[in-house]
């Protein structure tokens, strides 16, 4: 199994590396190429580039888990994640993506700031996406530190391959060879996912049979809705704006070439993601039918601990040729979205210190500024993963909870439009948001921050979207601000 | 008006929360939970589709 599953990573790197160099072509070079591939990025790629780097390795190793243990309400909080994607980026995306061109954007910070007109609110936001995404960066090189520990080729070295191949294939042609990475790696995640369903399904009907199956599932009430209120609301929520507050996929509206390249992207996104879901679930659901027969207790185990739940089911019940792919299916969402996070977030970092030094930086200095801000990101996100903090899950969504806040700015602002300053209040919203979420960190410990309830039975998440929406309740349009 | 259906859709999702709906789901069957959201997802990407091409279908 190990030496199917190196030679399988090995084959997933190389061809990932030369879909990287091949995209030097599409590369014409200057920091509007590198960030947002001089928005004029076709549909198809867009789309592709957009669903690897929003779904994780969570999907694979969280929502297989959350639903093997806590059953099919798992379907529902990822399920309003996507409606609510489709939601906003059929109303409020294409207004970004028009503004974004006009205005030239290249990161989420600076489009931010650019409504508002404050560079303050900018440093404010380089700062929070550093603080919020280091951890969720952390959590997808934590997957693939996983993978290889349980396969016995330890936990640094996969932690350290994972950074390694986030920083090479950002560094070659920057958007261009992560977008093309992305596609690829998109297709290995869905792809193999796809093979593992129909083998796990075929498994399962040859040994416990179709009345087997449904009766295990409605045993452990897996088909019933068993979560808390808070629970659901309170995971939930941060993903429902996950759109508009995560740079990375912000910075993903900016690039489609035209609004044809733009409905395309929507509508190949929707469809991956409604597909990748359903069999994300459908994997939890069966494999809990099957964990019974395995023995030696196994079950038992993986209900206190779901984020074993798929690298048990690949090695348990599948030939070592499709565990290996369905592995590298993991390590490759994992790269996929960090690669574009560190991206994101450099490109507003690389902005913001331009602007701060103008003229005065050398032409050296300037090519030392993109690599060095990539590291400012992927240095710590990797000395995090080595600590192993809390469970994969949990660390993603606190983190995407973190910028909760970020959506009443950005959809007030892109209601006022770029302009006139906005004061006080983008500043006070983001203070009055943080401040639940903070406190139910250091409450609850980031496991419960975001399911337990905080005051009466809702969940800091919903407290915190309140809050930070109440300082903007008075911006009106440009021109009738009151 | 699609807009506001969206909206109305994406707050569907949570309509479950409640024992009520849920009684009545988990009565219809064991499968209508699921199904439940997956028709609130599908349609929510229909409405989204709609409103891109009757707003900016012709200006691509």
């Amino acid at each position: 199994m190990r030496i199917e599953f190196m030679a399988t990573l090995a084959l997933f790197f190389v061809a990932g590396t030369g879909v990287a160099l091949l995209s030097r072509r599409l590369y014409r070079g200057g920091t509007e190429e590198f960030f947002v591939g001089g928005y004029r990025v076709g549909g198809l790629l867009a789309a592709m580039t957009y669903a690897a780097t929003t779904y994780s390795a969570f999907m694979m190793v969280g929502l297989v888990g959350i639903t093997f243990t806590a059953g099919v309400a798992s379907l529902g909080f990822e399920l309003v994640y996507l409606a609510a994607t489709a939601t906003l980026l059929s109303t409020v995306g294409p207004r970004v993506w028009r503004l974004s061109r006009e205005r030239r954007w290249l990161s989420p910070s600076e489009m931010i700031a650019d409504l508002y007109n404050s560079r303050f609110l900018e440093v404010i936001i380089v700062a929070l996406y550093l603080v919020a995404l280091v951890p969720y960066t952390a959590a997808q090189l934590k997957g693939v530190g996983e993978i290889f520990e349980a396969l016995g080729l330890g936990y640094e070295v996969g932690v350290l391959f994972s950074a390694v191949a986030v920083s090479l294939w950002t560094a070659i042609a920057g958007l261009w060879s992560v977008a093309t990475t992305d596609a690829f790696q998109g297709v290995w995640m869905l792809g193999s996912a796809l093979i593992l369903l129909v083998y796990v399904s075929s498994y399962a009907l040859s040994t416990v049979g179709y009345e087997g199956i449904s009766r295990t599932i409605s045993h452990a009430g897996l088909l019933r809705f068993r979560w808390t209120v808070a629970q659901f609301v309170g995971l939930s929520t941060p993903w429902i704006f996950f759109a508009l507050t995560n740079p990375q996929v912000v910075q993903r509206l900016y690039i489609p070439k035209d609004m044809n390249a733009y409905v395309k992207k929507y509508k190949y996104f929707s469809v991956y993601g409604l597909l990748y879901t359903i069999l994300c679930v459908a994997l939890g659901l069966l494999f809990r039918a099957l964990a019974k027969g395995l023995g030696h207790n196994i079950e038992a185990m993986l209900l206190k601990n779901r984020d074993l739940v798929t690298p048990y089911m690949v090695t348990f019940l599948t030939p070592p040729w499709l565990a290996s792919t369905v592995l590298v299916g993991i390590v490759a969402a994992a790269v996929s979205t960090a690669d574009s996070i560190v991206l994101s977030v450099s490109s507003g970092a690389v902005k913001l210190l331009h602007r701060a030094c103008g003229s005065s930086l050398s032409k050296v200095l300037l090519r030392l500024l993109t690599p060095s801000s990539m590291m400012l990101m992927l240095i710590p996100a990797s000395a995090l993963a080595l600590f192993r903090l809390a469970y994969v899950v949990e660390l993603s969504v606190v983190s995407s909870a973190l910028l909760i806040p970020l959506a009443p700015i950005t959809i007030a602002g892109l209601i006022k439009g770029p302009g006139p300053k906005g004061g006080i209040r983008p500043v006070l919203s983001l203070l009055l948001g943080e401040a639940p979420l903070i406190y139910a960190i250091f409450k609850h410990g980031p496991a419960g921050a975001l399911s337990q309830p905080l005051i009466g039975s809702a969940p800091a998440p919903l407290i915190a979207l309140i809050l930070s929406t109440l300082p903007l309740m008075t911006i009106r349009r440009r021109g009738h601000e009151t | 008006m699609i807009m506001a259906l969206q909206v109305i859709v994406v707050a569907l999702f949570f309509l479950p929360v409640l024992p009520s709906c849920q009684k009545i789901l988990e009565g219809a069957g064991p499968l209508y939970l699921p199904l439940y959201w997956v028709i609130l997802a599908a349609l929510s990407i229909i409405l989204g589709l709609i409103l891109l091409k009757q707003e900016h279908g012709g200006r691509a």
